[in-house]
């Protein structure tokens, strides 16, 4: 039995819904995906990718198309949603990317990921809705990008090519959550200083 | 040519970069001229239309991404980064760092460019100035230092624009002069006050705003008070228009190019230490009131109009560093400026008449200018203006000039000098001032002999330890220091004689 179910709003929109769980508002989707967009930007940060966690019904991702020139990686564990959302919309494949992942080991070696991390600069973007049956994982996705342990930092420098940086000393001097001063201290460079500066 | 100029603090500091932003491009023409600022400075693009690119860094942002635990530890880092790597692909022959803080240093490190003037840091490490003026600030970021320069003279001076005229000029569009026909009335005379700075200790309080306002009202029928502010502060303005009833007052709640449009139109501003002082030097008709409290630096950052009148509180710690919070018990320095003494100034400048100030702890300065271009500011005592003169003009010499050069032209620069500085001078004070100029003389000749006797000692030591002493660099340091003040006395003194010499021929 499918775990997706779609219904079509007043609107026509289709919306999804995910073990009986609505993805969207059933009357409202564009105004519900306007206020996310809202309450997720990170004014005056314009990244070059953004990983949104969590497919829903994809209105959100159509929103943040809209607002923004980035690039985006949509990670989501449930493949038969990500399919039917993916079908359901003309997406533009230069800049929308399906990640169908639904543990680490997978989120590590998936391409789009790998790509986007080496790209540059990005942000990560939770949609809470789809978080609510498989939190743990969207955690782990989370955490790994948002890298702020070492391991997860070792592993998205070496995507770029770069040393890990991390030593006994790194470790040491860390904290439960990594800050900019730890990089500063463990792989200094003047990037580094010049944000040093901006917390000190 | 492509040039960068970085200013990355707040806006007033940007605004105060005008005159060589004007000064770069009469010396360059055919170059490239662009902007690496804040975006809170972004409001002067339109102003500024000779600027090509203007790269902004969004401060608050990228703070906020490096201390929020949702966001990519890295992402400040690549964003800082991506805009390094563009600003690079202009390939800079001239990058200039106005911005004297650790922040721009290492920025300006990563931007590639044949040369570099202001703070940036080597592979080590190590700090670069690119010029003596530079060098000069750094050694001079302590507070109470008087031996300084207003901070547009020392962008100048490093850029070898010294000689050039501080054109503050903006470019007004037509759109701002059209957007303000509404609120300046043409028959009256025009007072715009900007009511609050970007900090506590430096604002006046809005009731004292207040009462100026009524005070200058009850004067003159023919006043129209125009009161600038942001979107932000609207309820503020709001609140003074209560206070001030019945006495009709203009809001203008507008953007940069407005403001200058307003101060083109404006017989006076009154302001604490704010960017709109700054914009204020570009409009020939507006004089300017600053009313400098808490950590504003007169001394670096005043209103540079020559003319211009800045109030300050004689209290000792003022003023005090932008970090510190205040010492006392309440700001001082704001109670001590009275609304009756700020209205007195106020209605005497609009009505040109004498400036005279009575109230205690309450010095009045006028903003003049030295040695053609340099600013100074003096508390309308001809000894303070000649003290003034002859610290800057001698540092000037030092900073720009090989000391042959600026011996040979001691007598015409000399001559200059008093001719400014007579403009200002009372002939009845002609037996104090050369009273004055006798004991700085005698203090600029034991202070060379105290020098001497250093450097002597210095020598020795060094002569003595050799090579081997781990504090050889340190003596280096001093001895360097020594020579340079050296130097500098010596200029001083024979300016003082020169001035000292026409004085005399003048009192006969």
């Amino acid at each position: 039995m499918s775990l997706v179910s779609k219904e079509i709003s007043p609107f026509g929109e289709s919306i999804y819904s995910w073990k009986g769980r609505r993805q969207a508002s059933f009357y409202n989707p564009h105004a519900e995906a306007a206020d996310w967009w809202i309450k997720s930007r990170r004014a005056g940060l314009d990244p070059k990718s953004y990983f949104v966690l969590g497919v829903g019904s994809g209105f959100h991702i159509r929103r943040l198309l809209c607002e923004c020139t980035a690039n985006i990686v949509i990670i989501d564990s449930r493949a038969e949603l990500m399919a039917a959302v993916k079908g359901d919309f003309n997406w533009n494949p230069e800049r929308v990317s399906f990640s169908g992942c639904s543990n680490l080991s997978q989120l590590k070696k998936d391409s789009a990921v790998a790509s986007s991390i080496k790209q540059g600069s990005f942000l990560v973007l939770d949609h809470t809705v789809s978080q609510v049956l498989d939190g743990a994982f969207f955690n782990e996705a989370r955490s790994w990008l948002v890298a702020r342990n070492w391991k997860a930092l070792a592993w998205q420098r070496k995507l770029r090519g770069l040393p890990s940086g991390v030593g006994d000393r790194a470790f040491e001097s860390a904290g439960p959550l990594l800050t900019i001063k730890d990089l500063d201290f463990a792989m200094p460079d003047a990037t580094l200083s010049a944000l040093t500066e901006m917390i000190t | 040519m492509k040039i960068l100029v970085v200013s990355l603090l707040r806006l007033g500091d940007t605004v105060m970069c005008v005159p060589l932003i004007n000064g770069l491009k009469e010396k360059y023409p055919s170059s490239q001229l662009d902007m690496f600022t804040f975006s809170v400075s972004e409001g002067l693009k339109p102003l500024l239309p000779t600027i090509q690119h203007w790269w902004s860094l969004n401060y608050s942002a990228i703070q906020s991404g490096l201390g929020q635990s949702d966001i990519p530890l890295l992402a400040s880092h690549d964003l800082v980064h991506e805009l390094v790597d563009e600003m690079n692909k202009q390939k800079y022959d001239l990058v200039i760092n106005v911005t004297h803080t650790a922040l721009s240093g290492h920025l300006v490190s990563m931007i590639k460019s044949g040369r570099k003037i202001g703070l940036h840091f080597d592979e080590r490490g190590l700090p670069g100035f690119g010029s003596s003026w530079f060098r000069f600030l750094n050694e001079r970021s302590d507070y109470s230092t008087d031996e300084i320069f207003h901070y547009t003279d020392i962008f100048m001076n490093a850029c070898e624009l010294d000689s050039t005229t501080r054109d503050w000029s903006l470019d007004l569009p037509n759109r701002a002069l059209s957007e303000i026909s509404g609120i300046i009335d043409s028959r009256k005379r025009v007072v715009t006050i900007q009511l609050t700075t970007s900090d506590i200790k430096k604002t006046w309080p809005l009731e004292n705003w207040a009462q100026l306002i009524l005070n200058l009202g009850s004067r003159s029928e023919n006043l129209q008070f125009v009161i600038l502010g942001a979107l932000t502060e609207r309820e503020t303005l709001n609140r003074l228009k209560e206070l001030v009833q019945p006495l009709p007052i203009s809001l203008a709640i507008v953007g940069l190019p407005e403001v200058c449009a307003i101060l083109k139109n404006s017989d006076l501003l009154i302001t604490g230490d704010t960017s709109i002082k700054h914009l204020a030097n570009a409009s020939e008709k507006c004089k300017i009131l600053e009313l400098s409290l808490g950590s504003s630096d007169w001394r670096r950052t005043g209103a540079y109009k020559a003319g211009s009148i800045i109030l300050r509180s004689s209290i000792e710690c003022s003023p005090c560093a932008h970090s510190q919070a205040c010492p006392k018990p309440s700001f001082e320095c704001i109670e001590s400026m009275s609304a009756e003494t700020v209205s007195q100034v106020a209605n005497q400048m609009l009505f040109d008449q004498e400036i005279r100030v009575v109230a205690p702890h309450i010095q009045a300065m006028r903003v003049a200018k030295i040695d053609s271009n340099i600013w100074c500011c003096y508390g309308f005592s001809t000894q303070n203006l000649v003290d003034q003169a002859l610290d800057r003009v001698s540092w000037r010499m030092c900073l720009s000039e090989k000391i042959e050069e600026a011996s040979a032209s001691i007598g015409s620069r000399g001559h200059n000098l008093w001719q400014e500085i007579s403009q200002h001078f009372r002939r009845e004070d002609t037996q104090s001032l050369l009273e004055h100029l006798d004991f700085v003389e005698s203090g600029l000749i034991k202070g060379q002999e105290k020098s001497t006797f250093s450097r002597k000692r210095l020598i020795e030591a060094i002569s003595r330890e050799g090579r081997k002493s781990p504090d050889l660099q340190f003596w280096r340091m001093k001895e360097d220091e020594i020579n340079v003040a050296k130097k500098k006395s010596d200029l001083q003194l024979k300016l003082l004689r020169s001035i000292r010499t026409q004085l005399r021929e003048a009192q006969k």
